[in-house]
């Protein structure tokens, strides 16, 4: 009751006085890693939005563009955090076309979405200096301790961006949380699988805390 | 034939951050293995990916993109008391010494490395099963019964 009157009371003032600041997430991980998954879970649990704010499969790169979902309030325990959700491409070093064509896809589809994919991880690149969280989603059955993700997190750490790490994929067999938490001992890890809700409870109260650590820019 | 190029700290430090990035591709194009004293900036490191993606974008046909691995230096130095401490920074003032950058890069094109396997104390680097055929002699059926292996691998991690 006191928590929700606390929010009712902070939603009035902010109305008023223009004071709720907006902040951008980023999803940010490498190709197939479930960053979309993920995007689709907070939009279905937060805005009990039906219908999915993009598209999945399991051939690598099928984000190829920045999606943006704008002004998603979340309110939990008494707290409350606007904002952005920006969905970006997987980021990689390589990225191989015939292995689209041999996905199923005509030489001609797998070469357009090659094209299109090297395209998408130069806007991924771009928005991280547009970014105040970033929520790193790793697939937690695969090493995680490789240079792309190194790279990614070693270029936030140097901009003061906090990062929550989402070991995505808790539901597999193979998934290695410990894996995953050992190669970042100085983020939170959080273990979840976004297809099927798992702990996505604990996974929202990582991200209002986060919000405690973004720095003004 | 395989090459491995070794480039110090001293040859790229005085280059700008895109001076840098331009001979580590020109090398990359060129089919060789770079081993790099050190490592780049973060800002370098991903400036390098954005700029693999516009060439990957030019030529994607040829060029298949690049594979990064990283050794740090994970010993810590040993600690030194308060007058050996002074002294040695002293000393290293005087004769205006630079301090050695720590670990090393490793660069290669995709086209010949499949894959650099990191942890902490380890870096592992598998090539390419074409590149093994073509260039080092490997007979086709050794790497029929390694493609099985792995396929079989990737099954099980399928699985629930």
């Amino acid at each position: 009751m006191i928590a929700q009157l606390k929010i009712v009371f902070q939603d009035f003032f902010d109305t008023i006085f223009g004071t709720q600041k907006v902040i951008r997430i980023g999803l940010y991980g490498p190709p197939n890693s479930g960053k979309t998954t993920l995007a689709n879970r907070i939009c279905k649990d937060i805005l009990n939005s039906e219908e999915d704010f993009g598209e999945v499969s399991s051939i690598a790169h099928e984000t190829r563009k920045i999606n943006v979902k704008e002004r998603v309030i979340m309110a939990r325990n008494g707290k409350k955090v606007i904002f952005d959700l920006i969905d970006t491409p997987g980021i990689a070093t390589r990225i191989d076309y015939e292995k689209f064509a041999r996905a199923g896809m005509s030489d001609r589809e797998a070469k357009q979405r090659a094209k299109e994919a090297t395209r998408g991880v130069i806007e991924s690149i771009k928005w991280l200096d547009k970014v105040d969280v970033v929520l790193m989603v790793l697939d937690s059955t695969k090493n995680p301790y490789n240079q792309v993700n190194l790279t990614i997190i070693g270029n936030l750490e140097a901009r003061k961006i906090p990062v929550i790490i989402a070991a995505n994929k808790t539901d597999l067999k193979s998934s290695k949380l410990d894996r995953v938490t050992q190669s970042f001992p100085k983020y939170p890890v959080i273990g979840i699988s976004a297809r099927f809700s798992k702990n996505m409870d604990e996974f929202y109260d990582a991200v209002l805390k986060a919000k405690k650590h973004i720095r003004k820019r | 034939m395989l090459t491995f190029q070794y480039i110090p700290s001293a040859r790229i430090a005085q280059l700008s951050a895109e001076e840098k990035i331009k001979l580590i591709l020109a090398l990359i194009k060129e089919h060789k293995v770079l081993i790099i004293e050190g490592r780049l900036q973060p800002a370098e490191e991903v400036a390098l990916i954005a700029r693999t993606m516009d060439n990957l974008y030019e030529e994607f046909t040829a060029f298949k993109g690049i594979e990064i691995g990283i050794l740090q230096n994970t010993v810590p130095a040993p600690e030194i008391s308060g007058f050996k401490r002074f002294k040695k920074r002293l000393a290293s003032m005087l004769v205006k010494e630079e301090p050695r950058p720590e670990g090393i890069t490793i660069i290669g094109p995709a086209k010949i490395i499949k894959e650099i396997k990191e942890e902490p104390e380890k870096l592992e680097m598998h090539f390419q099963k074409m590149f093994l055929q073509s260039h080092l002699k490997i007979p086709r059926n050794t790497a029929k019964k390694k493609r099985k292996s792995v396929s079989g691998k990737k099954g099980n991690q399928r699985k629930r």
